[in-house]
């Protein structure tokens, strides 16, 4: 029963990277923002004490980025899953281990996402709903991902009699 | 039942009475109060509330006529629109559960509301029969029970062939036809049952605010000042009468709090037959609501803090459908929410024969303990750093107040924390699962392998530290339902998703739905 216990495979490699391009793009974004807000604080006078919240907003703001940037490689070391006839199985987090079982016929649908970001690595991410929760696997090669995405739909096909 | 019938005739004369009902307080307005205004608005609100009734009785008629529902074997449809036309169907097997209610116009007319409700989400969920006479809502209900059962038997004897199956359900495979739809009331409160519960609710303290209101409306006509003119100041002063004023307002408020509290729970009625459970209450306002007993997801059992130092609990059965509030926002899936917890426990075991509470429950690990101690408490430490900050002087007698404050939570916190290591109990054997949490309350969930939808475990860097974890389950319900306990042992985390994929073995997979 141990390979049921700790599911066995990982995402790609590539997907470490696609994290810090997203990390890079949303650290623009929030550069930005701050670059305005600053402005504005200095052009209209805002009061003291909001600029002292906006000093305090931004290096919290910098500890979580410098985070964002670490983040990716570990959740990366720490992704697994597998699928089998009978569950779903995902694993994740080091800070916070968690990890689910989904029985393969409680599953709803399932879906391959590309954006323009994964599609650069050829890679694709799947998400599957169940009759509450939605669960996605974030970063897998393409085809990897096509034929997974057809066998949870295979799996998924049988229903139990409900109840 | 296979032919298209039209509601009630009587769905006119209802909705006409509902029309009314909505309506009086701006009749008696316009005609009553403003009946010699003569301000443009009162003038064209007299002659709308002589087109309006009319209106809305050619409304109905039309729809009445238009709207129509069947019911076959396997299908409820309901037809619907003017210009529009929709049918709505609902396969009978999806049918989550049944709700009835009868409100006062309902009582007079002697009809019913009757819904179906589906464990499908948006308006497609929950299929109404607007106005029926209640011979035929309790034809169909008949109707769509004996659908309902003749399914379940065939799913008891796939599952007998699989030999996964309780005692209980083996002895009732054998037994004879007859006995099996024979409807047997669990539960009616007693008048004794009544009085307890408004006292446990608190009940009389609802006369306050119905008295602050009445003496508020009053007061725009009547100057209660006068009643203390010299002239009747003496009577205030007598302390017989203010004893005796004090007395009649006790009275009155007990009393008060007992009708209250019998409108609302005083006609429970608890009942089940072989495949169905049966929860019907209001006086004035009547629901009923009905649901399989292989469809009920799980049961909780909730005792919040004054109903478990009194010894009584709710129990509530998680079921998949949808809309379960009564006009109260009272929980329709209730059983009667003050049953002593001996009987609640029969109770449950009485109308779910599968379902049992197991006293034996293993405990958290002694690390727990440690874990939930040392856990910081983001809550006080906010608040202390507040008080710190502003020592608010919230007591002027007592010198440092809000020092007071902040120690009086800490000692809270602790011993909600210490009790919730306490409380915190599980049990999974076989098919079943028993998970009790709790701090001053405390709540008792139990569900089947089988039912559950998903499982997690989840140990935070802490928790690992500590070697204990949480787990996670997930049961259907509207929203779904997730039940979490904290800092179990570790060892029971990794046999907890053992045990659930042993799920696999109980299930039978539905040839039918894969096409």
């Amino acid at each position: 029963m141990n390979n049921i216990q700790y599911p066995t495979k990982r995402l790609s490699k590539d997907m470490v990277k696609v994290w810090w391009i997203r990390e890079v793009l949303s650290l623009i974004i929030g550069i930005a923002v701050l670059i305005g807000l600053f402005y504005a604080s200095n052009a209209f006078n805002w009061p003291k004490w909001l600029h002292i919240i906006l000093i305090i907003g931004t290096i919290i703001y910098g500890g979580l980025t410098i985070l964002g940037f670490v983040r990716p490689y570990f959740l990366h070391k720490n992704w697994r899953f597998d699928v089998d006839e009978q569950f779903l199985q995902l694993k994740q987090g080091a800070f916070l281990e968690e990890q689910t079982l989904v029985p393969m016929t409680k599953i709803q649908s399932v879906s391959t996402k590309e954006g323009p970001i994964l599609r650069k690595y050829g890679l694709c991410s799947i998400t599957v709903d169940t009759m509450g929760s939605s669960h996605t696997i974030p970063g897998l090669p393409k085809d990897d991902a096509i034929s997974m995405r057809n066998t949870i739909a295979i799996y998924a096909k049988l229903k139990e009699v409900e109840q | 039942m296979n032919e298209i019938k039209r509601y009630s005739p009587l769905s006119i004369l209802y909705d006409f009475g509902d029309f009314i009902k909505n309506t009086f307080f701006i009749y008696l307005l316009v005609y009553v109060f403003n009946g010699n205004s003569t301000s443009w608005l009162m003038i064209t609100a007299r002659y709308a509330g002589v087109v309006l009734p009319v209106i809305i009785l050619l409304i109905s008629i039309v729809v009445w006529f238009t709207h129509k529902y069947k019911i076959d074997e396997t299908t409820c449809y309901v037809y619907s629109g003017i210009f529009n036309r929709k049918t709505q169907s609902i396969p009978i097997h999806k049918i989550q559960n049944m709700n009835e209610e009868r409100n006062f116009l309902h009582k007079i007319l002697r009809v019913t509301t009757l819904k179906f409700e589906t464990a499908a989400s948006g308006d497609d969920a929950t299929i109404s029969f607007q106005v029926i006479s209640n011979e035929e809502s309790e034809q169909i209900k008949k109707h769509v029970l004996s659908m309902k059962a003749e399914q379940t038997k065939d799913d008891l004897h796939e599952a007998t062939d699989q030999n996964h199956l309780t005692d209980e359900a083996d002895l009732s495979v054998e037994k004879p036809l007859n006995i099996e739809n024979e409807k047997v009331i669990h539960f009616q409160p007693t008048i004794k049952d009544t009085v307890k519960a408004s006292f446990t609710s608190f009940s009389f303290f609802l006369i306050i605010p119905i008295i602050l209101t009445i003496y508020n409306r009053v007061s725009d006509f009547y100057d209660f000042d006068q009643l203390l003119t010299s002239s009747t100041k003496n009577l205030w002063t007598s302390p017989l009468l203010i004893a005796v004023g004090i007395l009649l307002f006790v009275i009155l408020a007990v009393l008060f709090g007992i009708i209250k509290t019998y409108l609302q729970y005083g006609k429970y009625e608890i009942a089940s037959d072989h495949h169905t459970i049966f929860i019907k209450k209001g006086v004035l306002n009547e629901t009923s609501f009905s649901v399989p007993k292989a469809r009920v997801q799980a049961v909780n059992i909730e005792q919040p803090f004054m109903k478990r130092i009194l010894g009584l609990a709710e129990v509530q059965l998680v079921t998949a459908g949808g809309s379960l509030l009564d006009e109260n926002g009272g929980a329709l899936n209730k059983l009667y929410p003050f049953l002593p917890k001996a009987v609640a426990y029969d109770l449950i075991h009485t109308i779910l024969p599968s379902y049992q509470v197991q006293d034996h429950m293993k405990p958290l690990p002694k690390s727990a303990l440690r874990l939930k101690l040392l856990r910081p408490s983001w809550l006080w430490i906010g608040l202390t750093v507040y008080l710190v900050y502003v020592r608010p002087n919230i007591i002027s007698v007592i010198p440092y107040s809000w020092l007071w404050i902040s120690l009086i939570l800490l000692v809270i916190i602790y011993t909600s924390r210490i009790l919730q290591f306490k409380q915190s109990k599980y049990r999974f054997e076989d098919q079943f699962i028993q998970v009790q949490t709790g701090g001053f309350s405390r709540s008792l969930y139990l569900s089947k392998r089988s039912q559950i939808i998903e499982v997690t475990q989840k140990r935070s860097v802490i928790q690992q530290k500590f070697h204990v974890a949480t787990i996670g389950l997930t049961n259907r319900a509207q929203p779904i339902r997730i039940e979490e306990i904290e800092d179990i042992a570790e060892e029971d985390a990794m046999r907890f998703l053992e045990w659930y994929q042993k799920r696999v073995h109980e299930i039978t997979i539905d040839d039918k739905a894969h096409q």
